[in-house]
């Protein structure tokens, strides 16, 4: 919202302070304010006389026009067919910088010298016109300020105001505020109103059928009226903050709103069928024209202004196109009404329409201040478009609003704030901001609820007023008050770091992706459930929320590759999604990581390799031994992510905690992807909850271990993992570690075979093992090997 | 013979790296490479032996010489590089201008680099880790925050809805009340974690980002130690010289309500295109937690008070770092994040 200092003045003195204090000061105390200059540039915009005009003598469309500002007359050339000897008109002298950032300069023009500009509307800012000059009333005064002479001069700031503030959005709002910062007295508009017109009961009448929507309606009518264009006073008021002239009826209506912050409608009384008002919720599907030209349908229970036979207008909302004041009207009706907000809100959002009514009545209007409006502006309208007020007003007010009554307990300020406010500054405050306190005890206070504060009804909330006038800089600090130890971090929450941490000891670079996906990405695997789609999206490549983390990986090496960075290894700890029934959703934290293409290293001792599929298990087994202190069992799973027979489960104590494997080539061709991809993800619960801490330290070994090393050749069926757990049956209590060193075919080994070569160390806690003892354990190991999986010692 | 064997190749892989790298000149080296892996070289020799070896020990052994086998030759390899620079005085060096062999680390994203700092701070001022689901009910995203429907707060985000009364939590706020519901005061958490608005992707806005919301509730906190707790972040976050200003606001779940704002990282105050020359930078919003929200969870209000806070670190960290596009922290293109860090 926009205010001018000017229009500030007619509420509080703004004597010596600028538009940067009255901003700081606002900012300090709530209401973001910031200085915004006049609305248009041109401080030296003069209003000058065209003395003569003369055809120029090198150029046929252009004028050299002799003019005066006040003193000694100048030439400038005008080439707008519209400029004449006699008129009034606006003059850039040289040095004026436009308002399209051009400055004037002292220029020959076909070889005469201009020493100025006669303006046309775009040059000064005010509009889009440039079909020929401004030409002013004869009785614009010769060389006064244009700025000044429209009313333009003022110093404006621009606010940002809060929800719970509608009482800051008009010029005396604001003015609240300054009287407690500056503890300047306000004042209100001097209103003379003559009701010189006939009974207004005898020309309209009022009825509310819908009380709930609309506690109170006000309305005056004025007879004999001209319509025509505000004076400029008026339209430069209006204009500098943002509000658009019209004419003198409905620019009155406005020119009250941004003075004192209340909603008013004009209708034209004659189009009001049976010239009367009544007031009733919309039904179902009913169709209205807003006095923006656009019909719409309107919501079931919204608050219609209606005439005798149909609805006039959209309440607290918008007017409607039958019934606003046209250039023939005469008689007007006037309204003044108060609306109850969320009726308003609902409506204001069904239709989508914002404006300065439906900000104000959706917020909470002043519910007291319909009166001082319409009078006020009935007799603005007597002053300026003539006709006669009729008699009295219409108040229909069939539910009394009740101010609340507020107790604030002297005690309550320290305990909120951490800082006690002397009393007598805290009443100054609430006074100030035109709380009256009703009684005052040693307790504390009892007040009422202004009309125009919707958000003041608790002790809470006039602690916060005086802490927002008073100053939060006066507020201490405190340091230390606090003491109380934490409580640990649920277990899946505290691993986190930890396993971003390991796995980028493992090189993996961390991403963040979109939890929001399109949908053929959620539909590309089976997720834990229903996938979620957002009802209202902008954008159908982010509808969805994902289902798995995969495809959100893969894009990354997609937008990768595609700008020719060729391989990567990275990982995200992110959340999958899910519906598990009616009202049940579900989120899951996972850890997943992908590696394609190739190692990227290129240095000199460096081997650039492709990553493959033990590069994955290798980094998924070291985070689960970290994890769990154990190894983990990789076991054949045909997934839809994997290659079959590319993809495993990883579990620990027979606990499924994720999966990995080489992702399908024609998933990799979906995501254009020219190289293998290795998928690995891990349920971040189920990690955490295979967590196991070190209770006790194994004694360092004292005697030596005895080294064998084993190959066996075996059917290519036969899986490692199966040999192992074979020779560690078989190896008994003091086979204390066995690595795989080899696996080998070729040249030796058959077809259809492969060597597998173990490293084995056998140790006792308690002695040096002998060579006879280990031959022993070595010769069962070779038996169980041949018997379990056909195994033979390769020679 | 195995054993001795076997002894033998770790005397070799034990001493050899040394030698090497205590030649003086290339012929030095040169005699090694015949010495170790020549046709009469030791490696050599016992490499023929291996056939002679039983059959049980072969592989192991000869994996074991095929590794010393490489590790002399990689040695021999540098060492023949390093003559290849001679200082002004006739002496041999290597070049250790060479750059080493790549160290694989990884990196943290930009945005947990900046999660990271602000929850270690906090946690070194008491607060605890905690998380809460991000499709959240209505109750919990707006009307336990003291906003019910039709409130015009409501507006002042753009909500995602995934069913009827079921948002995208639009803040982290709806954990204050979710924490406070599980426990009595004492309560000192942090939450770190994901939020969504319903806004066109563009180069300013994302429709998801990160925020950090704080609650401390106990008997006796008052705004004071709001600020003095806010401050100490600020000062711990930003440069030293950064200065905190506390600016009332208004939010529904919080009373008084204030904005955190700081002197601009970028201009230090005196204004710039960061700051719209304002000099200062919103931050954060905190405030005292409204007795209504007190209502729904069963806390007295008569007898516990409490603060709130929450920031967006997305933007912030974007000033930080002068990155002109937020889309560049989710499209994870690494020459962007191989800077962090």
């Amino acid at each position: 919202m926009r205010i001018s200092l000017d229009w500030l003045n007619d509420f509080i003195s703004t004597d010596g302070l600028s538009a940067a204090n009255i901003a700081d000061r606002l900012t300090a105390s709530g209401i973001e304010a910031t200085p915004i200059g006049t609305l248009i540039a041109g401080d030296s915009l003069v209003i000058g006389e065209v003395l003569t005009c003369e055809k120029h003598p090198n150029a046929d469309r252009l004028s050299v026009c002799g003019v005066t500002t006040g003193g000694a007359p100048m030439t400038i050339v005008c080439g707008a067919p519209n400029v004449a000897a006699g008129q009034k008109v606006v003059i850039a002298p040289v040095g004026t910088e436009l308002a399209n950032g051009m400055r004037i300069k002292r220029a020959a023009i076909r070889g005469v010298t201009s020493e100025g500009m006669i303006c046309a509307e775009d040059e000064v800012g005010l509009g889009d016109d440039h079909e020929g000059i401004i030409v002013l009333p004869p009785d614009a005064p010769t060389g006064m300020s244009f700025l000044k002479y429209l009313h333009l001069d003022s110093e404006r700031l621009e606010l940002e105001l809060t929800p719970n503030r509608p009482d800051a959005m008009s010029h005396r709002g604001v003015a609240r505020d300054l009287s407690a910062l500056f503890g300047r007295p306000t004042t209100n508009p001097i209103i003379s109103l003559e009701e010189n017109g006939r009974p207004v009961e005898e020309i309209t009448s009022v009825l509310i059928d819908d009380p709930e929507g609309c506690p109170r309606y006000v309305a005056r009518v004025v007879e004999g009226v001209r319509i025509g264009p505000s004076p400029s006073w008026l339209a430069g008021r209006l204009r500098q903050v943002g509000v658009r002239p019209i004419n003198n009826v409905v620019d009155v209506t406005n020119y009250v709103l941004m003075a004192i912050g209340h909603p008013l409608h004009a209708f034209d009384l004659h189009r009001l069928a049976g010239h009367r008002i009544v007031v009733r919720a919309a039904e179902r599907d009913e169709r209205f024209t807003t006095l923006d030209g656009t019909e719409r349908t309107i919501p079931e229970g919204s608050v219609f202004i209606c005439d005798g036979e149909r609805p006039v207008a959209l309440g607290g909302i918008m007017g409607g196109l039958n019934s606003e004041i046209t250039d023939d009207t005469t008689d007007v009706l006037l309204e003044a009404a108060y609306f109850t907000p969320t009726r308003i809100r609902r409506t204001a959002k069904a239709v989508g329409l914002q404006t300065e009514a439906s900000q104000r009545f959706e917020r909470g209007a002043d519910w007291d201040a319909v009166i001082e409006a319409i009078d006020w502006a009935a007799a603005l309208i007597q002053q300026l478009a003539g006709g006669s007020v009729a008699k009295g007003r219409i108040d229909a007010y069939p539910q009394t609003l009740e101010p609340a009554t507020i107790t604030l307990r002297w005690a309550q300020i320290p305990r909120v704030l951490g800082a006690d406010v002397p009393r007598e500054e805290s009443k100054r405050i609430l006074t100030a901001l035109g709380i009256p306190v009703r009684e005052e005890t040693s307790e504390g206070l009892r007040c009422e609820q202004p009309s125009w504060r919707p958000d003041l009804t608790r002790g809470i909330d006039l602690v916060e007023e005086i802490a927002r006038i008073w100053g939060f800089d006066q507020i201490p600090s405190r340091v230390g008050g606090v003491g109380v130890p934490p409580e640990e971090a649920p277990p899946e929450l505290a691993i986190v770091p930890q396993l971003r941490s390991w796995c980028i000891g493992a090189g993996l670079q961390e991403v963040i992706t979109s939890s929001l996906v399109a949908p053929r990405y959620a539909d590309l695997f089976c997720g834990d459930g229903a996938k979620v789609e957002i009802t209202n999206f902008s954008t159908s490549d982010m509808s969805v929320l994902r289902t798995h983390m995969l495809p959100s990986l893969l894009d990354v090496a997609r937008i990768n590759y595609s700008r020719k960075v060729e391989g990567v290894a990275l990982f995200e700890l992110g959340h999958v999604y899910s519906r598990k029934a009616e009202d049940e959703y579900n989120q899951r934290r996972v850890l997943s990581i992908l590696l394609t293409g190739s190692t990227g290293q290129v240095r000199w001792a460096d081997q650039r390799r492709e990553w493959d599929f033990y590069d994955l298990s290798g980094i998924a087994e070291t985070i689960v031994q970290r994890c769990s202190l154990r190894s983990p069992e990789i076991v054949h799973y045909d997934g839809d992510e994997f290659v079959p027979g590319n993809g495993a489960r990883v579990l620990v104590a027979g606990k499924e905690v994720g999966q990995l494997g080489q992702v399908r080539n024609d998933v990799c061709e979906l995501f254009d992807l020219p190289a293998l991809a290795y998928y690995c993800q891990f349920d971040v619960i189920g990690l955490a909850a295979c967590q196991a801490t070190l209770s006790r330290v194994k004694p360092l070994p004292r005697f030596p271990a005895v080294e064998r090393d084993l190959a066996l050749v075996v059917p290519e069926s036969v899986e490692s993992r199966m040999l192992e757990n074979t020779i560690k049956e078989a190896g008994g209590a003091l086979l204390e570690r066995v690595i795989v060193f080899d696996v080998y075919r070729g040249p030796g080994v058959s077809k259809g075979e492969k060597s597998v070569a173990f490293h084995l160390d056998f140790r006792a806690a308690d002695r040096t093992l002998k060579d006879e003892e280990v031959d022993t354990f070595m010769r069962r190991i070779v038996e169980s090997a041949q018997g379990k999986a056909g195994a033979r010692l390769r020679e | 013979m195995t054993a001795e064997l076997r002894d033998e190749l770790d005397r070799i892989a034990a001493q050899a790296p040394a030698r090497i790298d205590a030649c003086a000149s290339p012929e030095e080296v040169e005699a090694l490479r015949v010495e170790y892996v020549g046709t009469k070289g030791s490696i050599t020799r016992i490499n023929k032996l291996l056939r002679e070896v039983p059959a049980d020990q072969r592989p192991g052994l000869g994996k074991r010489v095929g590794e010393v086998r490489s590790l002399v030759l990689q040695k021999l390899q540098e060492a023949g590089q390093k003559f290849q620079v001679e200082d002004g005085a006739g002496r041999q060096r290597i070049d250790i201008t060479l750059p080493g062999r790549t160290f694989l680390l990884g990196r943290r994203h930009p945005l947990t680099i900046a999660l990271d700092r602000i929850t270690s701070i906090f946690s070194d001022m008491g607060f605890t880790v905690a998380d809460g689901p991000e499709i959240e009910s209505e109750y919990y995203n707006f009307e336990a925050l003291n906003m019910p429907p039709d409130h015009p707060a409501r507006d002042m985000t753009d909500t995602y809805y995934v069913a009827p009364q079921w948002p995208l939590r639009s803040q982290t706020s709806p954990v204050q009340v979710r924490e406070m519901e599980k426990r009595r005061p004492p309560v000192r958490i942090i939450v770190p974690g994901k939020v969504y608005r319903n806004e066109d992707v563009s180069a300013r806005a994302m429709n998801q980002f990160f925020q950090v919301e704080g609650l401390y509730v106990d008997r006796n906190v008052t705004f004071a130690d709001l600020k003095g707790t806010l401050e100490t972040f600020c000062r711990r976050f930003f440069p030293p010289k950064t200065r905190v200003r506390f600016r009332p606001s208004y939010f529904p779940f919080t009373e008084p309500s204030t904005e955190v704002d700081v002197s601009c990282i970028l201009c230090n105050g005196s204004g710039c295109r960061v700051c719209k020359y304002a000099g200062w930078l919103e931050i954060l919003g905190a405030g005292m937690v409204d007795p209504n929200v007190f209502g729904f969870v069963d806390y007295d209000p008569e007898e516990y008070n409490g603060f709130a806070f929450g920031m967006g670190i997305d933007r912030t960290t974007m000033m930080r770092y002068g990155v002109d596009d937020i889309r560049h922290f989710w499209e994870n293109d690494m020459r962007f994040l191989s800077q962090f860090e």
